[in-house]
């Protein structure tokens, strides 16, 4: 019987290499895919004949994007408009990773650390990026917090940085270890409903449902989190520091 | 953890950016315009609406205010008649009064006219049957041959009952 991390390992399927840089089609790829296609045909079916009054798919959608939208606006203070379309991006591709690992048999793609460590690096890199083309030389009065005196500097200063380069780490892996847990759980669950007596095996098979259902709020709420601070990273480039 | 094996992380890091940019590109193409376009024309038919409902309940603020003058005219114009109305009762009242009293007064007179030639008619009466009770008294006088002193008398009486009789018919 395989571990409880055994379902976390990569699995190539079609070996490509470019160059140097290997490329591989492995389950990681096929179920984001998955995912990907998953979210956009889904949503493109919720909206193929878009009317005044909404029918059920195309209230859900509508509400997803709500919520999406509410968020990006009220953390991205003056121009969150520009940046819907971009975290309703981020959250459905999460959202969709997440919850395609909860088919059973399945592989969550955002239980890897590569995948979770390139969204997170990605938003953190676009923020900088933002905020040296704001406020160019000034990027570094963050670091610097105003009223702060000057005999603190040298303690303040490296905290900041600090606390400005852990983002993208604890961004990533707040996704990755709530994914991972979950998942070990649910795994762990199924193995002992599998090996208890047959009479007492509605026990551990009765969790597996609660925690299906847990792990597909937890799966909303980790794709919220990491929009939410992506939002927040964005604004606190585009503020005056 | 096998999520800790660099090998896969190439691999991984380039097929997470190209989905990523894939499923970015679908949705702004395929979906994101159109929930956008949907929430944007009913946010528009929202606000017509409520736009609509706000003129609606302008026009009928205006309408009461209209309303509301209208009726202060008309109280103001059923003042004014009563008061006319009133001023003319009260003209013509006086106006009959004054002729009632003018007619009153035009009796009075007749009255006291009339009464002065019934007086005059009574002492003229008075003196015709005064000077008939001189006459006979006279005439007692000169049947009896009385004396001075007798004839006064008689003649006082005469005059006393003639005052008398006059007495009466005042």
């Amino acid at each position: 019987m395989s571990g409880p991390l055994e379902h976390f390992r990569v699995i190539v399927y079609h070996d490509i290499h470019l160059g140097p840089l290997d490329i591989s089609i492995s389950n990681t790829t096929v179920f984001m895919w998955l995912a990907v296609l998953f979210v956009a045909v889904l949503l493109r079916l919720m909206m193929v004949r878009p009317t005044m009054i909404p029918g059920m798919g195309q209230l859900l959608a509508e509400m997803l994007y709500g919520f999406v939208a509410r968020q990006t606006r009220l953390n991205i203070h003056g121009e969150g408009e520009k940046y819907i379309p971009l975290m309703f991006t981020l959250f459905t591709f999460i959202l969709g990773c997440n919850l395609v690992g909860l088919i059973p048999g399945a592989f969550t793609p955002t239980s890897q650390l590569a995948v979770t460590g390139t969204l997170a690096i990605g938003i953190f890199l676009y923020a900088t990026g933002l905020r040296f083309y704001k406020h160019g030389w000034g990027f570094f009065n963050a670091f610097a917090p105003q009223g702060v005196p000057k005999i603190m500097l040298p303690l303040m200063v490296p905290i900041e940085l600090l606390s400005f380069l852990a983002r993208p780490v604890t961004l990533a892996l707040r996704l990755f270890a709530n994914m991972t847990a979950g998942h070990m759980a649910l795994g762990v669950l199924a193995v002992l409903g599998l090996a208890t007596p047959w009479f007492l095996q509605w026990l551990p098979l009765g969790f597996t449902v609660v925690q299906i259902l847990l792990e597909m709020i937890i799966a909303f709420i980790q794709a919220y989190i990491f929009v939410v601070l992506s939002c927040v990273y964005i604004d606190d480039a585009l503020v005056d520091h | 953890m096998p999520q800790f094996d660099t090998t896969f992380f190439s691999s991984q890091i380039f097929w997470t950016i190209i989905s990523f940019l894939v499923l970015f590109l679908l949705l702004s193409r395929w979906v994101l315009p159109r929930i956008a376009a949907v929430l944007n024309e009913r946010t528009r038919l929202i606000n017509d609406e409520i736009e609509a409902a706000r003129k609606k309940r302008e026009e009928v603020d205006n309408l009461k205010l209209e309303y509301a003058d209208k009726l202060a005219d008309i109280d103001q114009e059923a003042k004014k008649m009563f008061d006319e109305s009133e001023k003319r009762i009260s003209e013509r009242r006086q106006q009959m009064m004054g002729e009632w009293n003018e007619e009153m007064e035009r009796k009075k007179l007749r009255f006291l006219e009339d009464a002065e030639v019934a007086r005059q008619q009574a002492i003229r009466e008075i003196r015709a049957q005064s000077a008939d009770l001189i006459v006979d008294a006279a005439e007692k006088v000169i049947h009896q041959r009385m004396g001075d002193s007798e004839a006064q008398q008689i003649l006082e009486e005469s005059i006393e009952a003639l005052e008398k009789t006059t007495a009466k018919k005042d």
